[in-house]
């Protein structure tokens, strides 16, 4: 019997890497719960930080990890196309929304841009890294082509993307409270807008109105995004 | 559930068929949610099966947003040398995005409501 061979062919399975995700958002959506909605304790976050900490003792490499969870992240295509029918079934809703939703996207889309440009260029960043931030409101996929399309750095649009969406998902309800925003519509498409898909999971928890009007923003923003920065970074 | 799930891998390839195709800087999963979106509206009705798969999905969305997340671990550099630049500006500017947007909608919503 040759237990080394069994651990290392345990280590190098893709399915420890399925495993280990899944585990850590099993643990961290049952805390959330546990938690009565906590939104520090967001599931993505808590998933996430017992998948690193895993990855860590066990010595495996983010490569290999990447390489494993593939198939968990695969899942976003079918899972985006869905996002099709909450917005078919709130339609009626959405068109009566066309001017909130126009004047939320544009100004409040633009400023959720502009002021972490605007910002991270104050505190003396280089012009990369400016590009880079421009991207943080947009979908994951999105904002690592439109990054490296500019000159910006791909892997670092995947953290900022990240850590907006996270920082969203965390600081909303106080927002909306502070705000005093009941309408579920403006509370799912401006999480949508500003933090994409895990503001976007976020809205699900608060009504299936939330999810359809946050996929609405998530959608919207992304393609302004994809179309205007590229252009914007063209004229600097 | 079965067919419900051909009908989003078709529209998927669907989009990346065409977000290929066309050079578009859209990924081919918003080009294919788009397309879906243009037919339930055209047939007019959206089948149960694919309410409920599409809903059974969604609980899922953190859990796929993971393994790309995990991609901070061999970028936490940046974030920790530039403490101030990097996490507390995205964080302020997330938070000033979402209190305009969702301000800008509700209020958007109660004019509208105030014509009618």
């Amino acid at each position: 019997m040759d237990i080394q061979a069994g651990w290392n062919a345990v280590v190098s399975s893709p399915w420890l890497m399925v495993g280990i995700t899944v585990a850590g958002f099993h643990i961290g959506s049952q805390v959330y719960q546990k938690s009565k909605h906590s939104p520090l304790l967001q599931p993505v976050l808590i998933g996430l930080l017992i998948t690193i900490g895993s990855l860590l003792i066990l010595g495996i490499p983010f490569s290999a990890y990447r390489e494993g969870a593939d198939m968990i992240y695969q899942l976003l295509g079918p899972v985006t196309v869905a996002l099709a029918v909450p917005m078919y079934t709130r339609l009626a809703y959405i068109r009566r929304s066309a001017l909130p939703v126009l004047l939320a996207l544009t100004i409040g889309g633009g400023i959720a841009v502009a002021s972490a440009v605007l910002f991270m260029w104050v505190s003396g960043a280089d012009y990369a890294m400016l590009v880079t931030s421009s991207t943080k409101s947009i979908t994951g996929a999105i904002a690592m082509q439109v990054a490296e399309e500019i000159g910006g750095y791909g892997a670092l649009a995947a953290v900022i993307v990240l850590v907006t969406g996270v920082a969203g998902a965390i600081v909303a309800p106080m927002l909306f409270k502070l705000l005093d925003i009941r309408s579920e519509a403006a509370q799912g498409f401006a999480l949508g807008v500003c933090a994409h898909a895990v503001g976007t999971a976020r809205a699900f928890e608060i009504s299936e109105t939330a999810g359809a009007f946050a996929a609405l923003g998530m959608s919207l923003m992304g393609i302004a995004c994809a179309v205007l920065i590229p252009l914007g970074a063209a004229l600097l | 559930m079965l067919h419900s799930i051909l009908v989003l891998l078709g529209f998927q390839l669907l989009g990346e068929f065409i977000s290929a195709s066309f050079d578009l800087p859209l990924p081919g999963s918003i080009c294919g949610m788009l397309l879906l979106l243009v037919v339930l509206i055209v047939r007019g009705r959206v089948t149960v099966p694919l309410r409920e798969t599409a809903n059974g999905l969604f609980r899922y969305l953190p859990l796929i947003l993971i393994p790309p997340s995990v991609g901070v671990m061999t970028q936490w550099r940046a974030l920790i040398e530039h403490p101030f630049a990097l996490t507390g500006v995205i964080v302020f500017s997330t938070a000033l995005g979402l209190a305009a947007t969702a301000w800008l909608f509700e209020r958007g919503l109660r004019r509208q409501q105030a014509k009618k």
